[in-house]
């Protein structure tokens, strides 16, 4: 997919569900000048009713996993949910523990994972393109 | 200040309440290497708020944190201190460790020495059931209100069941 | 007319500490009159996992308590383990344990000061920031392999050396940031808008830190010289001759506001610097670990018994790990982590007393919780019920910022 097929301004949510931090400020890392996601109209928004995408980190803690599936009901269609993280994806590290009911595909349909503990920048924006490409076929009337 | 002086004005203060104590030294550095030093010492716990006040008389009294171990008939505490920070080289680790059963686990409070050591109580009463005396704050700091068990106690048959022992990713690798 | 009282809560989407956190705010009008504060939603019982699994993967678990200080904890952790087991680590090993963690030290000053600078409103400086902070994790990704957890210590010394290659690179790395560092002092320290913003905002006075037992620059901020490298000097720290700092040394009047926390951090980037610089001009040529082998490590380790505390001082302050082993059980028997914002969690409340809304944002990120952290905000008056994002929270803030910098003219 090229990227002069950008139909219009991605707008992301960004939820942490336990994550450590580290991929987190990777993807604030991505925003700001060298990685500069914006320039592809990519931005980070407050709210979940405002977003096409969401970015989730973390393991999912138990408080955390009611909550997750709240924004993902808040989040308006056509969404796409990109994981961005090992412990995300997989738990990782994270692994029986009496707090953790993780990973996030136990909780909410998940389209993309970008491994990585954490993963660099570059990847989170490769990610989040993935997650376009779903979305314009989706609006397309396609399967996704 | 040194550890002496700390563990001399806690032998004075406790007497005999004050046991197994002693200085434990570890040299560091590499051009100019020096001690560093910690007392260690066991305590009854009503002497616990006696032993504190004495630490903050020394100087300015700082808790690091207090930690804990389920030993089956009883919990033991340990409270980390450092006593006298501000100049170099001149703070000293103080550990007390002291023991309550579990069929009467209550501690006294340090909140009204030392009101910063709240946070850290609160974590005990959530993590080992020890309830502390005094506390102006007891509810739970980091598990959900409704969660009972108590993560760092042997005897919790119950916790077992919240442990989640595979992700579905394992079981499908299995297939 | 009597006054109303109103709660708010915020949160409790908040990646700060190892714990998510939730607020909720009393408010009279603009005014906060209390606050409540409770923590947990990110707990993922990370001393409950390494209690269930051997020392090296515990390891790898300290360093994923916050992905910010992700030395920090290591070395806590280190230290406990080997006074614990009577572990020996070479000189060069300790240098180089100092050197990542100075370098943490200067990304995650920076990471704080772009992300106070956006609470305020003024993106541009959080862009220049995290702009000129590249220039750290490139040093920190060359010298560990990895931007963010770089996994350098181990139990007795270090896995990776630095070579005679690297050092021109670090060099270059210092004197680019003592060339930014005037120029980064003076678009903080002397803009007008921002210093409207933290002056006399949030303040915690002198004695309230120390009785809370507040810890790193929120201490240092209100003029307690508590600083663990400086007080019970551990590995080379006590040859660096490494001081506390308040803002008296940068020549002004310490009154613990958000302002002075901004004085400290920079003044840390500085000294950081410096101490890596020694750290290159002194450390020693040698082995890097005494234990080269892991089997071997997790052999000695399981054989071990004991316990021992291991301290360092973060980029947010003091953190103490207690580690008890005994002998035939790989896991430790007792592993107590304490983060440097469970220390300053009490802080906040004085800090909020009496502040408006539109403070929240940057008196919650003045202790350095961490990045993003408020993210919804739900007013409740009388019945019905008014949800608040965290982009109007923030919208108040900049406004606020606004206004002064209009009324300045
Ligand atoms: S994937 Fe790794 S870096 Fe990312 S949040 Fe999880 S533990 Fe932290």
């Amino acid at each position: 997919m090229k990227l002069s097929s950008f139909k219009r301004a991605l707008w992301v949510f960004h939820v942490p569900t336990g994550s450590c931090n580290g991929c987190d400020i990777e993807i604030v890392a991505a925003l700001t000048p060298r990685y500069d996601i914006e320039r592809f109209g990519i931005r980070l928004v407050g709210t979940p009713r405002h977003a096409d995408v969401l970015l989730v980190t973390g393991a999912v803690t138990r408080p955390m996993a009611e909550r997750l599936r709240r924004i993902y009901e808040q989040t308006p269609d056509p969404k796409a949910v990109v994981v961005v993280g090992s412990c995300g994806s997989t738990s990782g590290v994270f692994y029986e523990s009496y707090n953790i009911v993780g990973p996030v595909d136990e909780i909410i349909p998940v389209d993309v994972y970008v491994p990585g503990c954490p993963p660099r920048p570059e990847a989170i924006i490769d990610g989040v393109v993935k997650a376009v490409a779903k979305l314009e076929k989706l609006e397309a009337g396609e399967p996704a | 200040m040194r550890a002496k002086d700390v563990l001399a004005a806690l032998e004075e203060a406790l007497a005999d309440r004050l046991r197994d104590s002693e200085i434990r030294t570890r040299t560091v550095g590499v051009r100019s290497p020096r001690t560093i030093e910690e007392v260690w010492g066991r305590i009854d716990r009503e002497v616990l708020l006696k032993a504190v006040q004495t630490l903050k008389d020394l100087g300015p009294l700082h808790i690091s944190i207090i930690s804990g171990r389920d030993l089956g008939e009883e919990i033991e505490l340990l409270y980390h201190f450092t006593v006298g920070f501000g100049t170099e080289d001149g703070e000293v680790l103080v550990t007390l460790r002291l023991s309550v059963p579990k069929s009467d686990l209550v501690v006294p409070s340090l909140c009204g020495i030392l009101p910063g050591a709240q946070t850290t109580e609160r974590e005990k009463i959530e993590f080992l059931g020890v309830k502390f005396e005094g506390i102006p704050d007891s509810r739970h700091l980091f598990l959900p209100e409704d969660m009972e068990v108590h993560p760092w106690r042997v005897d919790e048959p119950e916790l077992q069941g919240l442990v989640k022992r595979k992700v579905k990713w394992e079981e499908r690798d299995g297939e | 007319m009597e006054n109303r009282t109103f709660e708010i809560p915020i949160g409790p989407v908040h990646p700060a500490l190892k714990e998510q956190i939730r607020f909720t705010f009393q408010v009279e009008g603009e005014r906060i009159v209390g606050v409540d504060i409770k923590p947990g939603f990110a707990h993922r019982g990370i001393e409950f996992m390494g209690m269930h699994r051997n020392l090296i993967q515990v390891l790898y678990l300290a360093e994923r308590i916050c992905g910010i200080c992700s030395i920090s904890h290591p070395i806590a952790l280190i230290q406990a383990v080997e006074n614990a087991a009577g572990i020996e680590v070479p000189p060069r090993a300790q240098y180089i344990r100092v050197i990542v963690a100075e370098l943490e030290r200067i990304h995650s000053h920076l990471l704080w000061a772009g992300v106070a600078a956006h609470e305020l409103g003024f993106d541009t400086l959080l862009h220049l920031t995290w702009k000129v902070r590249e220039k750290v994790l490139d040093i920190l990704e060359e010298l560990t392999g990895n931007r963010v957890n770089y996994a350098i210590p181990i139990y007795g010394g270090v896995r990776r050396d630095i070579s005679p290659e690297q050092y021109p690179r670090v060099r270059e790395m210092i004197r680019y940031y003592r060339g930014l560092f005037e120029e980064l002092c003076d678009r903080f320290l002397n803009d007008a808008s921002v210093e409207a913003r933290t002056r006399d905002v949030g303040v915690l006075e002198p004695e309230e830190a120390e009785e809370l037992c507040a810890v790193g620059p929120t201490a240092r901020a209100s003029g307690l010289r508590k600083d663990v490298r400086q007080d019970w000097p551990y590995l080379v720290y006590g040859d660096l001759g490494v001081k506390a700092i308040t803002p008296e040394d940068y020549g002004l009047e310490t009154r613990g506001d958000v302002y002075d926390r901004i004085v400290v951090r920079l003044l840390e980037v500085g000294q950081s610097l410096s101490i890596i610089e020694r750290c290159l001009e002194e450390m020693p040529e040698g082995e890097i670990t005494s234990i080269p082998k892991i089997p071997a490590l997790l052999a000695q380790l399981k054989k071990a018994e004991g316990e021992g505390i291991g301290r360092h001082e973060a980029p947010r302050g003091e953190v103490i790990h207690y580690v008890r082993l005994e002998a035939g059980v790989e896991a430790p028997v007792v592993w107590k982590v304490k983060a440097p914002t469970y220390s300053n969690l009490l802080s906040w409340y004085p800090m909020f007393e009496d502040q408006e809304i539109a403070d929240i944002p940057i008196v919650t990120a003045s202790i350095d919780p961490c990045i993003c952290c408020l993210d919804r905000v739900h007013i409740v008056r009388g019945r019905s019920e008014q949800v608040m994002w965290k982009e109007e929270l923030l919208k108040l803030s900049w406004e606020k910022t606004r206004k002064i910098v209009m009324g300045n003219g």
